[in-house]
């Protein structure tokens, strides 16, 4: 049966573990590359994906259907980041 | 009544007004359980269940190990009628501590009201629960619910009240930005939409 799929802090980096294994699989240098790629299994395998904190706690939220869906909510948060961002470099630079 | 369901232990019921004067405190407290690890769950998620809403609420108060109740507006409304639902709430997740299954004898209760011993005039058989004031203030709320369940869980993950409410006022400032990108308004914004942008935000910046 195929397992939740944790992202975790590691080390300088994050990294995918699958829920109640003690050993990674994957090790990544971002938090944003740990979260496609566990996304990527947790779809495929129909489980969870479940992004721990710097402390180590899980966000989490309420499991019911709203107007958007996760993936819709992922991209306005990101296209908002590279905004920012690119702001933050003109500002700068 | 059935078994303890796998999440009840993470599951948060906050029970308050709905109204617009009031959302910026139901989103702090939605803000601080969800950057604790916790499940916020609210009667908004009754909201299409028609007839069978009091059972909706019913069921998910015995599916939260944990309450937050807000008692601050229950004073009579434009048509001359108090608001009774807050308390309604509040002593449904009292007796079901009290007389459901066994799981739910571990339940834990946080009263909140606008000030200290306001609920003696007006609701004052709660004595003796754990209530607190918080004067209008996100600020408060926040560090009230990150304490309260700092204490009730015992877990050591729960970062501190000032850097929740820090965090809090980022999300704010960027929330506005984020309901454009997301092509909503604020007023749009179901629960759950609200919820799962908390989460997916504190994933992608809480780095």
């Amino acid at each position: 049966m195929a397992k939740n799929q944790h992202v975790v802090p590691h080390g300088e980096g994050w990294a995918i573990q699958g829920e109640g294994s003690k050993q990674v699989t994957s090790v990544f240098h971002t938090k944003r590359e740990a979260i496609d790629k566990a996304q990527e299994i947790a779809s495929q395998s129909g489980v969870e994906l479940l992004v721990h904190g710097p402390n180590g706690q899980i966000f989490r939220s309420v499991d019911i259907p709203g107007r958007l869906t996760d993936t819709e909510i992922r991209d306005a948060v990101r296209t908002l980041a590279r905004k920012s961002a690119r702001l933050s470099r003109t500002r700068h630079g | 009544m059935a078994g303890a369901t796998s999440d009840y232990g993470q599951n948060v019921f906050i029970n308050c007004p709905f109204d617009d004067d009031y959302k910026r405190l139901l989103d702090a407290a939605v803000f601080a359980v969800q950057i604790a690890g916790f499940t916020p769950r609210c009667a908004l998620e009754a909201s299409n269940a028609g007839q069978n809403r009091l059972y909706k609420i019913m069921d998910i108060i015995s599916s939260c190990r944990y309450g937050i109740h807000d008692i601050s507006r229950t004073e009579l409304s434009l048509g001359r009628l108090p608001r009774f639902n807050m308390p309604l709430e509040l002593g449904l997740d009292l007796g079901c501590w009290r007389y459901g299954s066994d799981h739910l004898g571990d339940k834990r209760l946080l009263v909140m009201d606008r000030s200290a011993h306001r609920y003696q005039k007006f609701i004052s058989d709660i004595a003796g629960q754990d209530i607190v004031s918080h004067s209008n203030s996100s600020g408060r709320i926040i560090r009230h619910v990150r304490d309260w369940l700092s204490t009730e869980s015992k877990a050591m993950t729960i970062p501190g009240g000032d850097y929740i409410y820090g965090r809090y006022r980022s999300f704010q400032r960027v929330l506005p930005d984020l309901c454009k990108a997301m092509r909503l308004n604020r007023d749009q914004l179901t629960f759950s939409d609200f919820s799962r942008a908390v989460r997916i935000w504190l994933e992608e910046n809480e780095t």
